[in-house]
């Protein structure tokens, strides 16, 4: 303990708290017999990219499929469809921006490439793509002095919320791993945004400041996601794959476990802003 | 972050199972105390250590964990636990536990005033804090630990640490006042 505060204690009506009776023996010394043969199960660590478990042949039509090959898929369906037209239309599209006449093409383009990916963690990664695209159409509009609509915001929140929702579905590491690719993306979208803020007009500040509370808790939820994937999963997991692990059996005496586990996206948090459960109440 | 987290991260990220019983060696007792005053019930506070440092292995396996003060990692995951538990249970879970001896009153009338708030009431009192509050109440005045061990378990700055711990000591100042007529100034 460092830096202790002359004003540690407590006042003393918070006394009563103090007192814990002794710790049952038996049942210390279950948890701690169940903890180190859990130790002992523990797998080795794991180096190298293919190191992971295999996952046979179907894997190498899912995830190795880029972007860009949905996107040259796109192309070709709009060519076969409308002839030259449709591929000018969709590459004009891709630098288009809220208000533009092609920006409904663009996207329904995204929607398209989204419809086509099957593997979740292709999808979250997708979903990164298109918040980073979101970002630069939101800085885009900040330079030209255009209003960042609430459309454009909501499609941000959207991409978001979806990556989230994906990432649940991911094994542990998986999850881990795109986890720790969305944090660092969402600390450098952060970074930039700030940078943007500060030199954008009055009427742009909170449009941009909804923005980077967005980025933050993306970034916070995927710091707890890579700390404990259990808590993130019962919070924001819906539909997990069959690869994922099995749910804790830890269940609360007398609970019967019904209509009061941990809070969805969706539904109110704590105080703060502080989601109940993950805890972390960031800033 | 401490030497020994930083030593005890290190070598628990390799697997090292020497390392990660002497981590529950020394930490789960803490652990199991700061369960036991938020819940009130041994039984619950037993299982939250044990789901705790369940998790803390499960994130290591999969390449997660904390990034690197562990012991506040391990706060955090035992304190939204015990939210879970009190969130379905929380009528159990302030009912008095029948292990808990009962303290005496002391002859002092202004001390019997403050024994009069016994643990259920100050549990109570706990709970309907926010989360954050909270935390920093009963990881700085009963688990012992700075304004910047505290800090660093919420991740919050150590202002922060200090605004919220002075709200949640007001507010539980007014529940008492309003809910059990009882009068810091009086007693």
């Amino acid at each position: 303990m460092s830096n202790k505060d002359p004003q540690d204690a407590g006042p003393r009506w918070l006394d009563a708290l103090q007192e814990v009776p002794e710790r049952d023996a038996t049942r210390a010394a279950e948890g701690r017999q169940a903890y180190l043969q859990a130790v002992e199960e523990i797998r080795e660590p794991v180096s190298g990219v293919d190191a992971g478990r295999h996952k046979g042949w179907m894997s190498k039509f899912r995830k190795e499929r880029s972007p860009m090959f949905s996107f040259a898929r796109i192309l070709i369906v709009l060519a076969l469809a409308l002839g030259g037209t449709g591929t000018t239309a969709a590459y004009a599209a891709q630098s288009s921006l809220p208000g533009d006449p092609l920006y409904g093409v663009k996207l329904a383009l995204e929607d398209f490439r989204l419809g086509l990916t099957r593997d979740p963690q292709h999808e979250v990664l997708l979903l990164e793509d298109l918040v980073e695209t979101r970002l630069e159409e939101i800085g885009a509009l900040v330079r030209q002095g255009e209003p960042i609509n609430l459309q454009l915001m909501n499609r941000l929140e959207t991409h978001l919320r979806l990556a989230l929702q994906q990432s649940a579905q991911l094994d542990d590491p998986q999850l881990i791993q795109t986890m720790e690719q969305i944090r660092t993306r969402a600390e450098q979208q952060l970074q930039i945004m700030q940078q943007l803020r500060t030199n954008a007009p009055e009427d742009q500040d909170e449009a941009l400041r909804q923005t980077e509370q967005a980025l933050l808790r993306i970034r916070n939820t995927a710091q707890d996601a890579i700390e404990d994937p259990t808590t993130f999963r019962l919070r924001l997991g819906t539909e997990r794959s069959d690869e994922a692990p099995d749910q804790p059996d830890f269940a609360p005496p007398g609970s019967n476990g019904e209509g009061s586990g941990p809070k969805g996206p969706g539904e109110p948090q704590g105080p703060n802003g502080s989601n109940s459960g993950g805890g972390s109440g960031r800033p | 972050m401490s030497a020994q987290d930083a030593k005890w991260l290190q070598d628990a990220r390799r697997r090292d199972r020497k390392v990660l019983a002497e981590i529950y060696d020394e930490l789960s007792p803490e652990l199991y105390r700061y369960a036991y005053r938020l819940l009130g019930a041994a039984d619950a506070a037993e299982d939250i250590v044990s789901e705790t440092f369940l998790r803390f292995l499960r994130a290591i396996e999969a390449g997660g964990g904390p990034r690197d003060n562990l012991r506040a990692y391990l706060y955090r995951i035992a304190h939204n636990l015990a939210m879970d538990v009190h969130r379905r249970s929380p009528a159990d879970a302030d009912a008095p536990d029948p292990d808990v001896p009962v303290a005496p009153l002391s002859d002092d009338p202004a001390r019997q005033a403050e024994d009069r708030i016994s643990a259920e009431i100050a549990r109570g009192l706990i709970w309907r804090l926010t989360p954050d509050q909270r935390q920093v109440i009963l990881l700085k005045f009963f688990q012992g630990l700075s304004n910047d061990e505290v800090a660093a378990a919420l991740e919050k700055p150590v202002g922060a640490v200090k605004a919220l711990q002075h709200r949640g000591l007001s507010a539980m100042r007014r529940m008492l006042k309003r809910d059990h007529g009882w009068d810091e100034m009086e007693a």
